[in-house]
């Protein structure tokens, strides 16, 4: 110990300390990645985005280029229950829960999308 | 002048460092260095606007973000302009020349159409005509030149038959300089399967004219990519046809256009049966045995209009007009679900469910 007290000065230990301790936050910062997929991004010409979480049960009303977009929130899922649209692809496209998984009603200028990391750039369909 | 207590022990008694003190101070300086990272933000600028009757999204890598958005600012206007010179419906170049066709006379061709035209007539050929622009009156018997399709029955057998024995085709347009004409009085020119890959061309361009050299213009599922993710390549991601979720992924090489056609994307359904959007010019109705076309191909219009043909070849003939229009890499999964892929295609693909789809190898193209 003794010898150790020689090699090290007061600053030396402040600085070891403080590396030490900001180790925790390096590791997190360095491998920690953003993959949960508990909230979707609602955008409407209208409105803009808002954001939801996808862990409550709840039914959300999005006022569109013609009128109600009307969206259900489930058990970690989201699905277009009705749109002022004449196709209802949207409300076709089903329960949607992974991360990045989208949907849209055009007509109604309404779209949602579940974020988190997907690892893709781009999707094509 | 006195020295910080702090710099003066650390930096200027040199010989006492030890192992110990050089380890901080690499640790420290990693932190910082991960900080300042997170203070940056991320190299990656991501825009999403309505434009060509769908959903356009623009990633652009390593350009500052101000000047990122003023380039999607500047397509979006393109687009906009470009849906309305080009859709079917408008009062527009497109509307006039369609006219003009008709009385099968001399006319000079708005300079605004022209070039989709010429790309088209190419297109057409080498596809044996099943990429056929000139059916608009086929399309909007069906309805789908509207933006938004009434859910009524389809047109009746006789009507359908009627327009298809006009047989309209690109190749009954004759040029004269900067006049054009029409031999076929039935020709009515419909877009739809190349102004969004001719669009996405003329704005990579754009981009690529802004000294902005990584980027991806996706519109409504189709896309070209260019450059890179940094120092790894752009990945995309395949929708699966008929479930939620990607089923397959691949890897963009420099710059390329990966498009899909699929009777999912536009339809309706009238007594349990699903109409899509996809019209076959030999029978005049939608094309039956395919699900989607998954193409890549240099430039976005090509790549466009072999989609949209590949789905008509359907499993038996795709092989043959994807070598006649030079197409490199094709996949078609057809209504059994069987996916038809060339092998230079296959080796791009990385299937991602759980469950591999049966593959139907072809000969190489």
């Amino acid at each position: 110990m003794s010898k150790m007290g020689k090699l090290l000065t007061t600053a030396d230990k402040v600085l070891l300390s403080c590396t030490v301790l900001l180790l925790p936050f390096l590791y997190f910062s360095a491998w920690s990645q953003d993959l949960q997929a508990d909230s979707v991004k609602i955008w409407s010409s209208s409105q803009g985005f808002q954001t939801f979480t996808l862990n409550q049960k709840q039914k959300i009303l999005i006022d569109g280029a013609h009128g109600k977009s009307v969206f259900e929130i489930q058990n970690g899922k989201i699905r277009f229950v009705d749109s002022k649209c004449t196709n209802k692809i949207c409300v076709r496209a089903g329960w949607l829960s992974h991360a990045g998984a989208f949907a849209a009603c055009l007509p109604n200028n309404v779209s949602m999308e579940i974020t988190g990391t997907t690892g893709y750039d781009s999707i094509n369909f | 002048m006195t020295p910080l207590p702090f710099s003066g022990r650390l930096f200027t008694t040199v010989r006492q460092h030890t192992i110990v003190q050089q380890l901080s101070v690499l640790l420290l300086c990693l932190f910082l260095s991960v900080l300042s990272a997170c203070d940056r933000k991320e190299p990656v600028h991501h825009s999403r606007f309505l434009g060509f009757g769908t959903i356009i999204e623009i990633t652009i890598y390593g350009t500052d973000h101000e000047r990122a958005q003023q380039a999607i600012d500047d397509i979006e206007n393109d687009i906009a302009i470009m849906h309305r010179t080009w859709h079917p419906r408008e009062k527009n170049a497109l509307r006039r020349m369609n006219n003009l066709f008709q009385t099968t006379e001399w006319f000079s061709a708005a300079p605004s159409v022209r070039p989709l035209i010429l790309k088209s007539i190419k297109l057409s050929q080498t596809s044996q005509h099943l990429f056929n622009p000139a059916i608009g009156k086929l399309i909007e018997l069906w309805g789908f030149s509207q933006d938004e399709r009434p859910v009524n029955e389809p047109p009746s057998e006789q009507k359908i038959s009627a327009l298809v024995r006009k047989q309209p085709r690109m190749s009954d347009i004759k040029l004269k300089g900067i006049t054009m004409r029409s031999t076929n009085p039935d020709l009515k020119l419909d877009f739809g399967a190349i102004a969004k890959g001719y669009a996405i061309d003329k704005n990579i361009e754009r981009l690529r004219k802004l000294n902005i050299n990584n980027a991806i213009i996706n519109a409504g599922g189709d896309l070209r990519a260019i450059g890179k993710h940094g120092e790894r390549p752009w990945v995309i991601g395949i929708r699966d046809p008929r479930n939620e979720g990607v089923f397959a992924s691949l890897k963009i090489q420099e710059d390329e256009s990966v498009f899909t056609s699929g009777d999912y994307e536009r339809y309706f359904e009238y007594q349990g049966k699903r109409y899509h959007h996809i019209i076959d010019p030999r029978t005049g109705s939608p094309a039956e045995e395919t699900l989607s076309v998954t193409v890549i191909h240099s430039d976005a219009a090509t790549a466009d209009a072999a989609s949209t043909a590949l789905f008509i070849a359907g499993k038996d003939y795709w092989h043959e007009i994807a070598k006649n229009m030079g197409i490199k890499y094709v996949m078609l999964i057809d209504s059994e679900g069987t996916v038809h892929i060339n092998p230079a295609m296959r080796a791009r693909i990385h299937f991602e469910s759980e469950k591999p789809p049966t593959i139907n190898l072809s000969e190489p193209l």
